[in-house]
């Protein structure tokens, strides 16, 4: 993992349609809205689903795995990661059939291929939060 | 639904642009009243004679909820109709059709629609919901970081031929060399050499693939065509299709993210405007990385999918060619003058019409697509998608 003490990476502030998702995070669950009625994950969190438009969600805990979808090596880094690069960002689909993007460590440029499978890890960004991110299922 | 716009009642009388700077110091006002007064004198008018305005939000102005109201104050215009639209680089195609509508309508009889952004001087946009929470914390190098991750997913699914894309760098380079309005930096030629060993972004993504941002601003004025040919206007041109789409593939939470807007728009747009693609003689397309117009060629009709490579080598794309693409240099060599790009390549497409292009003056145009792209959205491609057809009058 990499060491973040002398950077100030951006966190989330949670809203409340996200603090019960953050508040899982801090406990390293992921969770994810499912739509009981068209019986479909949604993610990014929001005030409705996106399915069906109604406000009827409930949080399910996720498996945490997936597959990468597409990847990015990052050589000019973006506020707050500045003396990382190059480091690799991921955009997974879950099982549960959503897509997200983050970090991927543990793993190099040479290695990464789409398709390959990985699981959600945790990220210290500062003394109080861990961001998700990801890593290879090997 | 019938497209209202064939009737071709409605007419743009005049452009004006100004020259793109990085970091000019530039109030976002200073910028719009160069771009009016240089349009008004074009059309000689006044700002009396304007009665309805249309603009984008730039984000060196964002903070302001009242941004069109001040931006007519400063620039003296009294009017009817008034409009911000919000849909990024798409806004100021979108904002064409939307005066016009408000023409037909009768709310306005000569619209500005005006754009000026200052991003390299001022910043003050603050875009919550995903981007702070979500995109932010994860480290990627915003666009250029979404639109890696594009082309890779592209790579794996379609051939990409870096050197098609260091051709298109090249050719509209080409055009910045003659675009005394470029921004200075980028008027020295470049070969495909110097696309492929540029400094990586964010891989595959170079630096030659990208926009730079600089400050800017440019105007069009719009009125009826009746209006156009009482004032003994002798150039014109006629917007005679447009098509929009915002959020293509929302709901979906794994969709195909090489398939853009433009699969409906493109196609939607031709219907409507009653042409084939070998109708147009210049294209304009949206320019902030060079693979948005390889998926637009493919996605509007102008070759098949994944075939954009081989189209971009095998055709000649400078303005005395075949498809001449973004021959002022686009955005991607003139500079993205924040989202006043939304209108720059469509300044340069009135031009050629008009027959002023000079140097670079395409031969005899009579038709031209130009399109626009908004929003970098959440493990998608973009937000927002537009597409105009200009016939020369």
């Amino acid at each position: 993992m990499m060491k973040f003490e002398k950077h100030s990476r951006p966190a989330p502030t949670p809203t409340n349609i996200t603090h019960t998702f953050w508040n899982a995070i801090k406990e390293h669950k992921f969770l994810l809205q499912f739509d009981p009625d068209s019986k479909k994950y949604q993610f990014y969190p929001r005030a409705l689903s996106v399915h069906s438009g109604k406000q009827n969600l409930e949080w399910r805990e996720a498996s945490g795995l997936g597959t990468v979808y597409s990847y990015t090596e990052t050589h000019i880094p973006a506020h707050g990661f500045e003396g990382l690069e190059p480091y690799l960002i991921v955009t997974v689909e879950l099982n549960e059939g959503v897509r997200l993007m983050s970090l991927l460590y543990n793993c190099s440029v040479d290695q990464v291929q789409i398709g390959m499978p990985v699981r959600i890890c945790w990220d210290k960004i500062n003394e109080e939060f861990d961001y998700f991110a990801f890593e290879p299922d090997r | 639904m019938k497209n209202q716009l064939l009737e071709k009642d409605i007419a743009i009388i005049g452009y004006s642009e100004t020259k793109n700077i990085r970091r000019s110091g530039r109030s976002t006002y200073d910028i719009a009243a160069e771009a009016a007064s240089k349009v008004l004198d074009y059309v000689g008018l006044s700002n009396r004679d304007i009665d309805g305005m249309a603009t984008v939000l730039p984000s060196s102005e964002a903070g302001n909820n009242f941004w069109s109201n001040y931006l007519a104050d400063h620039l003296g215009l009294q009017t009817t109709w008034t409009q911000t639209t919000d849909l990024g680089g798409a806004s100021m195609l979108a904002n064409v059709a939307r005066a016009a509508a408000a023409i037909q309508s009768g709310y306005c009889e000569m619209v500005m629609s005006i754009a000026a952004a200052a991003p390299t001087t001022r910043r003050v946009d603050d875009q919550r919901s995903y981007r702070s929470e979500f995109r932010n914390p994860t480290g990627i190098q915003g666009p250029p970081g979404a639109f890696g991750l594009l082309m890779h997913r592209y790579m794996h699914q379609y051939n990409l031929d870096f050197t098609a894309l260091g051709k298109l760098a090249v050719e509209q380079r080409k055009g910045a060399l003659l675009n005394d309005n470029a921004v200075e930096s980028l008027r020295k030629p470049i070969t495909v050499e110097d696309y492929l060993n540029a400094r990586m972004v964010s891989t595959p993504l170079r630096l030659l693939d990208s926009v730079m941002p600089c400050d800017g601003g440019n105007a069009i004025i719009m009125t009826t065509t009746g209006r156009a040919k009482k004032m003994g206007i002798k150039k014109f041109v006629h917007p005679i299709g447009y098509a929009e789409m915002t959020n293509y593939n929302v709901r979906d939470q794994l969709p195909d993210i090489t398939e853009t807007g433009f699969s409906v728009v493109g196609p939607k747009l031709l219907k409507n405007a009653e042409l084939s693609v070998d109708d147009i003689d210049m294209f304009h397309p949206y320019d902030d990385f060079l693979i948005a117009e390889f998926l637009q060629l493919e996605q509007i009709g102008f070759c098949n999918r994944g075939e954009a490579s081989e189209f971009i080598l095998s055709t000649d794309i400078s303005p005395k060619g075949h498809l001449p693409i973004n021959t002022g240099g686009g955005q991607i060599s003139a500079g993205q003058p924040g989202l006043a790009g939304g209108q720059l390549n469509m300044i340069e497409a009135i031009r050629q019409l008009f027959a002023e292009a000079k140097d670079r003056q395409v031969p005899n145009p009579s038709t031209a697509m130009i399109t626009g792209i908004g929003v970098i959205p959440y493990v998608r491609n973009w937000g927002s998608s537009s597409a105009l057809v200009l016939e020369r009058g």
